[in-house]
């Protein structure tokens, strides 16, 4: 395991070193056979022909044990990669209308986010805040399902009431912006 | 050749003895008696996934004309990969001769 791992890693990093040694291998294969067909008679020149013949193509041989190493793809998206900012930097007003367009985009997009996020996703800061309800007095002869609540009703209800742990009222206040800035800001408890 | 005949061809050369890439495909070749010619294209690749997967392990080392040459050697693993092959290699040729050989 610790074996794999470490020749992942050596053919992440030191690629070149492996093809190079590929190259190697390659060639003092080619070599021995050479030599062999030398030793049997055949001239230098000869000999190298044949064993290319029968050997295959050692360039080949090399970009196929290339392909075959870990780092391979990684390689390819480099290039990619400068390929890609190549273009870009040929066509400077079409790569700027691009990171524009995109990085509005990703701006519109996390702004969005971040309030659906604060707003729906995240849960109240409280033990449970799936026990919270709220609480209204409906008035059905004016036709008012969530209307206010007399302080006084609150106060009974408090008194009351045994299925809440608790019963709280707020007040809404509308301000102007001017005097909010005096102004408490209106909680709620 | 089929690159899985390859595989178990080159792991039954190395249970033999250890090589390196030009010994193999020698050997492999003079077994065959010439039937098999093992490229270059073909075998390196293959020991390079033979390696990967654990079964052949590869070490440098100066060779007999005095050159780093880089020696294969099989590992238990590759025996026993070895071996199962081998029993299902003799089970799918003995079949396929059965049946040639049906009249």
């Amino acid at each position: 395991m610790v074996k794999k791992l470490w020749r992942r890693w050596n053919e992440l990093w030191h690629g070149d070193r492996l093809d190079r040694e590929a190259q190697d291998e390659l060639a003092h294969h080619l070599e021995l056979a050479v030599a062999e067909k030398v030793g049997a008679g055949a001239d230098g020149s000869e000999a190298r022909r044949q064993a290319r013949l029968e050997l295959g193509d050692a360039e080949e041989a090399r970009e196929r044990l290339r392909e075959g190493r870990a780092g391979f793809w990684l390689d390819s998206v480099r290039k990619d990669a400068a390929y890609a900012l190549r273009m870009l930097r040929k066509r400077p007003t079409f790569s700027a209308v691009c990171v524009i367009t995109i990085g509005l985009g990703v701006g519109a997009s996390t702004a969005l986010f971040a309030v659906v996020d604060a707003v729906v996703l995240r849960p109240l800061p409280l033990p449970e805040p799936a026990a919270l309800v709220s609480i209204y007095d409906p008035n059905p002869s004016i036709g008012v399902e969530r209307s206010g609540v007399a302080s006084g009703n609150l106060a009974d209800w408090r008194r009351r009431a045994q299925r809440f742990r608790g019963i709280a009222g707020h007040y809404t206040m509308g301000r102007t912006p001017a005097a909010e800035a005096r102004a408490a800001p209106t909680t709620r408890p | 050749m089929a690159a899985e005949k390859l595989d178990l061809l080159i792991l039954k050369t190395l249970a033999l003895a250890s090589l390196h890439g030009y010994g193999i495909g020698q050997r492999i070749e003079q077994r065959s008696e010439g039937v098999f010619r093992v490229t270059l294209g073909s075998l390196y690749p293959a020991l390079q996934r033979l390696e990967r997967d654990g079964l052949i392990d590869a070490e440098w080392k100066a060779s007999d004309n005095n050159r780093r040459a880089r020696y294969y050697r099989i590992t238990p693993a590759g025996r026993r990969r070895l071996a199962a092959e081998q029993k299902d290699w003799e089970r799918v040729a003995a079949a396929v001769t059965r049946i040639l050989k049906a009249t």
